[in-house]
């Protein structure tokens, strides 16, 4: 049986197809730009994951769509928040997994789970984009370097910097004058990547954070975000192959729970 | 918004002023709840990260939109209360703006206090507007509001049932009219309402659905309830928020003096976060989570409200104690950002 998640976020759109059934297996994935249009993103997206996978649309039993856009999803047999599917796809992963961090375009949140996988609290960012992937984005575009390049850049950091404001705005001309101010970019970068950080850990501290520590969203491609996580809480951080797609992964994995679930009550 | 206005009206913020002084004086209390939109008027006045309710309110009154009230008073139940009444009174032409001291304390002595600031309020008014509010007026004011506290705890114990028969969007709806309605006619129109609820106990099936408490400050758009609710797995069965039980909590005692009668009523109902928290919240709020068989907290305070925002923090302990599930979500008193809350309580109410 095959199944389908398309996580459909603020900045990217995802799809993953899965083969469900006891041995699962990524049959093909996508990740595309969000556009204005979600419906239109959401058709491509899914058209180049199947092909990817060589499958046809009827082929797929069960479609669960997530993200902030996942009411879009019209097709979908259901719709589940990506902080659910987040767990889900971290806990395949992981199974020691007992606090997630996911940072994506807009949102940062920190999720944990018990010992069977099961989310027991969450707390995410406020309506700011401070300490999520859109700052970063922003900040790329300032420093004229390449977002995916920002990681390797600020591994070699010499100087520390601290970028204390929490804005996206305010940081911006914190970051100017810091250029003004004659610092390496490398060394920018870092202490941005120390601000994301300094951002995101007060909302874990609420709520507890144990190991394993595992980080999910776009922004977990980033390797100095990492290092800034592993420094500050003096533990490592596991990343999973491809963190962006967790999100969709982990709505496939629901579908199949689903289908499992249907196929239980028939008998 | 006035049209339906059909005698002079005071405009008012706080369910610790007594409306029956109000209405004892021949006015209309109207409640001031802005319009969850414009902020720009009084963004030229007030810090943008200071309370939404108030800059949105005294945005409504810069705009001219409260020019039928025929005077406005305001509590000092937080600094943002106080910061209305002297942005009020300098920047509109409200003929009218008191603001009234309320202790933060509860005992024999601030219950004193009180009857003595509610008696130079009383004076202070009769003085502007040239009228007397006497005491038989002010009995009469106190048998109505009683009247109608009781209406509203005769619907309220319906929603202890395990199908409750109402959701908390009709609660809204309901308490909606209350701001602006004559208590004499709101009281028909509940009386009407309970009779109709009573003889038809079940209209919606509302029973398997989670049940849930929702705290906060300010709350008196439908949306949120509406996101709570939409998905047909939740209902709302209590509010503890700036209305609601704090507005009917209690019956003001008619056997002795009536201003210390009010006085002491006021003081003693259940207090908002802004009282100084003596355990009297929490006895209160843990009966309620029990009589009300609630499954969920859902919390929601407004954005830069330093009140509600700290006395969620020990709150949240203490409901997670007596092993409950508990949400604290933000506002910012108008509907932009309604997505994100979306998100974490369908979250939410899937872990329950």
């Amino acid at each position: 049986m095959i199944v389908a998640g398309i996580d459909v976020g603020s900045t990217t759109t995802k799809v993953v197809v899965l083969k469900a059934g006891d041995t699962k297996e990524i049959l093909g994935k996508n990740i595309i730009q969000t556009g204005f249009n979600h419906a239109e993103t959401i058709e491509e997206s899914l058209s180049l994951a199947l092909r990817s996978a060589r499958i046809d649309k009827k082929d797929i039993t069960y479609i669960i769509g997530t993200g902030y856009g996942r009411n879009n999803v019209a097709f979908a047999d259901k719709k589940v928040t990506e902080i659910a599917c987040h767990g889900h796809g971290a806990h395949f992963y992981f199974p020691n997994a007992r606090t997630i961090i996911d940072i994506g375009g807009q949102d940062s949140k920190i999720i944990k789970l018990d010992n069977t996988g099961r989310i027991i609290d969450f707390a995410m960012n406020e309506k700011c984009a401070a300490g999520t992937g859109r700052f970063l984005e922003v900040m790329a575009k300032v420093l004229q370097v390449e977002l995916d390049q920002m990681g390797e850049l600020s591994n070699a950091a010499t100087t520390g910097i601290t970028i204390s404001s929490m804005c996206t705005v305010f940081a911006e001309s914190e970051v100017i004058s810091k250029i003004s101010q004659g610092y390496r970019r490398e060394d920018i970068i870092n202490g941005l990547h120390g601000a994301v950080s300094d951002r995101v850990i007060p909302l874990g501290k609420r709520l507890g954070i144990n190991n394993d520590i595992i980080m999910t969203g776009g922004v977990a491609k980033n390797k100095g975000i990492i290092s800034s996580f592993e420094k500050k809480l003096d533990s490592k951080i596991f990343v999973p192959e491809d963190p962006q797609i967790i999100g969709a992964l982990g709505a496939a994995l629901i579908a199949s729970l689903e289908t499992a679930n249907t196929k239980a009550k028939k008998n | 918004m006035n049209s339906q206005i059909k005698k002079p009206a005071i405009g008012w913020t706080c369910t610790y002023l007594p409306l029956e002084i109000i209405h004892a004086a021949g006015f209309l209390p109207y409640r001031i709840i802005g319009n969850y939109d414009s902020f720009q008027l009084a963004d030229s006045i007030v810090p943008s990260n200071y309370c939404p309710y108030i800059r949105n309110c005294l945005d409504v009154a810069l705009r001219g939109e409260y020019h039928f009230l025929n005077g406005v008073i305001m509590t000092d139940s937080c600094h943002a209360g106080e910061l209305l009444y002297d942005a009020w009174r300098h920047y509109t032409n409200t003929d009218y703006v008191y603001l009234l001291d309320v202790p933060r304390i509860v005992n024999d002595d601030s219950i004193k206090i009180f009857q003595i600031r509610l008696q130079n309020f009383i004076v202070n008014f009769e003085n502007h507007f040239s009228i007397k509010i006497t005491e038989q007026s002010l009995f009469d004011a106190a048998a109505l509001y009683n009247k109608n506290r009781a209406l509203l705890e005769n619907l309220y114990n319906l929603r202890k049932l395990e199908n409750p028969p109402i959701t908390g969007l009709e609660m809204i709806q309901i308490m909606n009219k209350n701001w602006i309605m004559d208590i004499e006619s709101f009281n028909n129109y509940l009386q009407h309402f309970l009779s109709v609820i009573e003889n038809n106990p079940n209209k919606a099936d509302l029973k398997n659905r989670k049940r849930i408490m929702l705290m906060g400050g300010k709350i008196s758009h439908p949306e949120l309830i509406k996101i709570i609710e939409d998905d047909g797995d939740a209902v709302i069965v209590f509010e503890d928020i700036c209305t609601y039980y704090r507005y009917f909590d209690r019956a003001t005692e008619t056997d002795q003096d009536i201003l210390y009668s009010l006085s002491k009523r006021y003081l003693s109902k259940i207090p908002c976060p802004r009282m100084m928290d003596d355990g009297t919240r929490w006895n209160a709020i843990s009966k309620i989570i029990d009589e009300y068989t609630i499954d969920g907290v859902i919390y929601h305070s407004l954005k830069f409200c330093v009140t509600n925002s700290i006395k969620a923090l020990t709150l949240k302990e203490q409901i997670h104690e007596i092993g409950k599930p508990f949400l604290y979500i933000e506002g910012d008193y108008t509907l932009n950002c309604i997505e994100q809350l979306r998100t974490r309580i369908r979250t939410f109410l899937d872990l329950i």
